[in-house]
């Protein structure tokens, strides 16, 4: 029974070593995501139109980037 | 039987023999094996429809083709889409004047570690690898095709 438990231990112990190491796609095997649907910018003119809403939002401290603000102090 | 109706029967026949005798093959992954390509230098190709660079390299190697013999040159194209339709479309619209190996099942690429696609091996006749490189690129076209051709005069 002790035995068992250790052999028991050692696999959980080893599953949880190897997480997820056994995944991922392969090259050969990626005709999934080489789908025009599958890319992350496969609407442009919605992200554009996002992206326009977004920077006129945040616009006043400096939109997508950090340096600057909208004051015109810099 | 007339002399025309038998010229005619003549000519069709030596025309499905020329067909034939210059048709590459279309091949399943089972029935592919490296040696039978010895005693010429061979160009694998690993390739998928929904690859892009491969895509590019389809003239290049329809070129390799052209200007080399099939008895001195083997060009085989392994094919690693799931869906077989696809790629017959994809030949359909691209042509491959050289073997094509249907591997659905992606059993050929572990065997040869392909690390991205299109990846391409260059064997010697004696079976050894001289060459090998992943993606294609325009850029690289020529270079390659100096290697093809040092390897074929036996330089590499």
């Amino acid at each position: 029974m002790k035995y068992a438990h250790r052999v028991t231990a050692i696999a959980a112990i080893s599953v949880a070593l190897s997480a997820c190491s056994g995944l991922g796609v392969q090259p050969w095997e990626r005709g999934v995501l080489a789908r025009p649907d599958m890319a992350p910018n496969s609407a442009p003119m919605t992200n554009a139109l996002d992206d326009h809403i977004y920077f006129s939002k945040e616009a006043s401290s400096g939109g997508r980037s950090f340096a600057g603000g909208g004051c015109g102090c810099n | 039987m007339s002399k025309k109706v038998r010229f005619t029967l003549l000519a069709t026949f030596l025309m499905s023999v020329a067909t034939l005798s210059s048709a590459a093959d279309r091949l399943n992954a089972e029935s592919f094996d490296l040696d039978n390509y010895r005693g010429k230098v061979l160009y694998l190709d690993f390739w998928a429809s929904w690859c892009g660079p491969c895509r590019a390299s389809f003239p290049w190697m329809n070129d390799l083709r052209q200007a080399y013999g099939e008895d001195e040159l083997a060009i085989v194209a392994i094919n690693v889409d799931t869906n077989r339709g696809q790629a017959e479309q994809f030949l359909d619209e691209h042509g491959a004047d050289f073997d094509v190996v249907f591997d659905q099942a992606g059993s050929l690429p572990p065997e040869f570690e392909v690390m991205g696609m299109p990846s391409a091996y260059l064997y010697s006749a004696e079976g050894e690898l001289l060459a090998s490189h992943i993606g294609f690129r325009q850029s690289d076209a020529s270079e390659w095709r100096h290697t093809v051709d040092a390897a074929l005069a036996g330089g590499q």
